[in-house]
């Protein structure tokens, strides 16, 4: 190695450099590859024992995600209710989407995540939702 | 005074292991103007580079400049001047303006008059005041040899090293230039030390060395030359140096050294007298060679950096880089023509604006046959849509990407002779680096902005726009800053420009926009992939719009959330930047 390359390069602290560089990398990585799940820190909803018993679910909160099949109804109170087919078997639910998300045009065929609570009539209401 | 104990230089490795230079043993005093001479691949240009330190291989031997090991404390930047053969200096630039370049690199305060001042003192020590504000494209030969002195001696280096200065130049030019070197050896008590292939000057030089195959087989005055070799003239001492081995001329040259060089002193007019001559010393005298060496009274051993700061430096090289730019005019065409030609062609797919879209029905009051024909219809559209949509974001990506590639791919390797002297000259890698750095930040701004906006309000497209232009200004910058550490890595700027757009050619494939990629290759291929982060990035920027999941249906490549991507393209960008940095500490002048 010439001797002025000798003076300015240290292998040792480049691969150190380096290794740092990339474990960095792959930290933040992994770290941002969580945000394609918003509510990942809310426990998901089991679709099986809610059709089961909704009641029994009352108070709790959910996530869900899953595509519009259709518009079920509207009320200009309470809001929309729509019917979302889920990725787990295929089973089709019922959500209430309050008036304070009518900023946010649904249609069929959409994908949504869902925060959703079970409310007192064991009705799925919406809390947030994001597009997939 | 410069020595030189058991120099040896060798490459390769293993039982391919080369000798260039052999067991050199000389000295040099200063106020001293030396030859090197020899035939090609004799070890010349290598033993100047050894000398400066910047020579490829294993080094043997030690380098003493002024009583100092240079393997503990190497030159100062101020020490030494290196002058290669060809001549390196831009093309668009005045003489002038390179000397001021070269002042204001090397020397600390040089700005208004004082470098109004020194640019013209050096200017005329090399008769070049006539020609100042010729640009160096149309300097003769001659006048570029000139220049490539005049900005090596800009810091007043102590010792001067030129590789073949002389070659290519017509009688006349050569004979000003070595007699411009021997009055410059004759200033500043200066050593230069010149390699060259002519023998017509040699009377001038104080003393030559004669390198066979790596060994020297004569270092004295030039008179006796022809004495030792028993030729008649210089032209036939080249073919008698083939008709021994080199080991025997080095044995010869060790074994008769010291009787010939005392039967020269006896003579009259014996020039061994006034040179420093002290290569007669024997490499087996070793009470000699061990002996502390000599401290030259006149040198500071321990020499003051007199260095400009790295933001001055910065500030030089990009107010060059700027001015090079701006008078280059192949390089403004061509970036007016991509700049705006690019843009257009992207528009060319969205000019009637985004098509409307036709939503299903999320009534329960159709029938099957209905719900299926609308589904049909929905599927046809979503197609024609999302293929335009995802086409018209990767087309800008790509481009861009293209614009990236040829932003930097010749910016480092098509300068690198030119930054390698002033990297010997004391310009720091850092302040080089950032310099292109602002410079393409700059371009990469520039082609955009002009890119995301002119496509956002032509082809109408949706999403939120500072966002996309933000994802379009780091897919450039990504691909700049990877294609300016491979510029700063390659040979090239041939290589360095052909890698480059292998690397742009790379991208449209393996970022699975149009065909998906299988899970495995695309796991491992796709942190590679700017083109890929980008285009992910700016589909989540129209997250709120009904396009974006018309995308999603026709693609069967994953999305990645919006903060992933700019995580993966500034990290891009980074690793560029570093990768770069330590590119440019390399050599690459030998």
């Amino acid at each position: 190695m010439a001797r002025r390359s000798r003076k300015n390069h240290n292998p040792t602290w480049i691969a150190v450099t380096c290794g740092l560089i990339a474990a960095g990398f792959l930290g933040a990585f992994f770290l941002f590859q969580g945000s394609n799940e918003p509510y990942r820190t809310v426990a998901k909803l089991d679709v099986q024992a809610f059709l089961d018993n909704a009641n029994s679910l009352r108070g709790n909160v959910y996530r869900v995600q899953g595509e519009v099949v259709n518009a079920l109804a509207w009320s200009p109170t309470e809001g929309r209710l729509i019917a979302i087919g889920t990725e787990d078997g295929g089973e089709v639910l019922p959500v209430l989407v309050p008036t304070t998300f009518n900023h946010i045009n649904i249609q069929k065929g959409q994908r949504f995540d869902f925060k959703l609570e079970v409310d007192e009539k064991g009705l799925l209401k919406t809390l947030e939702l994001t597009k997939a | 005074m410069l020595q030189l104990r058991e120099v040896s230089l060798f490459i390769g490795q293993g039982e391919d292991i080369k000798p260039l230079l052999s067991d050199i043993n000389t000295d040099f005093p200063r106020g001293h103007f030396g030859a090197i001479i020899g035939p090609s691949g004799c070890g010349k240009s290598t033993l100047l580079k050894v000398i400066a330190g910047i020579a490829q291989g294993d080094e043997e031997g030690e380098i003493k400049w002024s009583s100092r090991n240079l393997t503990e404390h190497d030159f100062e930047p101020s020490e030494i001047g290196y002058v290669p053969q060809f001549s390196i200096a831009h093309d668009e630039l005045t003489a002038r303006e390179c000397v001021e370049t070269a002042l204001r690199l090397r020397v600390r305060g040089m700005r208004g008059t004082a470098l109004e001042e020194a640019t013209q003192t050096v200017l005329d020590e090399v008769s070049l005041l006539e020609f100042a504000d010729r640009r160096v494209a149309v300097l003769s030969g001659g006048q570029k040899r000139r220049l490539a002195l005049a900005m090596e001696i800009a810091s007043k280096p102590v010792m001067l090293l030129c590789d073949e200065v002389t070659s290519g130049l017509d009688p006349q030019s050569e004979d000003e230039i070595v007699r411009l070197l021997h009055s410059l050896s004759r200033t500043d008590n200066r050593l230069i030390l010149s390699v060259t292939h002519s023998l017509e000057h040699l009377d001038l030089y104080d003393s030559v060395m004669v390198l066979y195959q790596g060994v020297v087989a004569y270092h004295g005055p030039a008179e006796y030359l022809a004495h030792y070799f028993r030729v008649d003239d210089g032209a036939a001492l080249y073919a008698q140096l083939a008709l021994r081995e080199p080991k025997d001329w080095a044995h010869s040259w060790k074994k008769h050294r010291d009787a010939f060089l005392e039967a020269m002193q006896g003579k009259p007019d014996a020039k061994l007298e006034e040179v420093n001559f002290s290569s007669a010393i024997l490499e087996e005298d070793a009470s000699e060679l061990e002996a502390p060496d000599k401290v030259d009274k006149n040198e500071s051993p321990e020499p003051v950096s007199h260095q400009p700061t790295a933001i001055s430096q910065f500030a030089t090289l990009l107010e060059r880089r700027l001015k090079i730019f701006g008078r280059s005019h192949a390089q403004l065409y061509l970036q007016l023509g991509l700049v705006f030609g690019f843009p257009l062609i992207v528009a060319i797919f969205g000019w009637n604006g985004m098509p409307d879209i036709k939503n299903l029905s999320t009534g329960l009051d159709l029938g099957v046959i209905q719900q299926l024909e609308e589904a049909r219809e929905f599927l046809v559209q979503a197609s024609r849509v999302g293929s335009l949509v995802s086409g018209i974001i990767m087309f800008q990506v790509v481009l861009l990407t293209l614009m990236g590639a040829n932003n930097a791919g010749r910016e480092i390797a098509g300068e690198r002779l030119i930054f390698e002297k002033e990297k010997l000259a004391g310009l720091r890698p850092a302040a080089y680096v950032a310099s292109k750095v602002a410079f393409l930040a700059i371009m990469v701004t520039v082609q955009s902005l002009w890119m995301g906006l002119f496509v956002h309000f032509v082809c109408g497209l949706p999403g939120d726009l500072p966002a996309q232009l933000g994802f379009l200004f780091l897919v450039n910058a990504a691909m700049t800053s990877i294609c300016l550490a491979l510029s700063s890595w390659l040979a090239n700027a041939e290589q360095a420009s052909l890698a480059s757009i292998y690397l742009v050619g790379f991208q449209l494939p393996l970022s699975g926009a149009i065909l998906a990629l299988p899970d495995t290759v695309a796991m491992i291929t796709r942190p590679f992939i700017a083109a890929y982060w980008s285009w992910s990035g700016i589909l989540q920027t129209m997250k709120a719009e009904r396009y974006y999941e018309i995308v999603q249906m026709v693609t069967q490549t994953t999305l990645q959330p919006a903060a992933l991507c700019v995580w993966v393209l500034c990290f891009h960008v980074l690793a560029g930047i570093f990768l770069t940095w330590l590119g440019t500490q390399r050599s690459r002048m030998a």
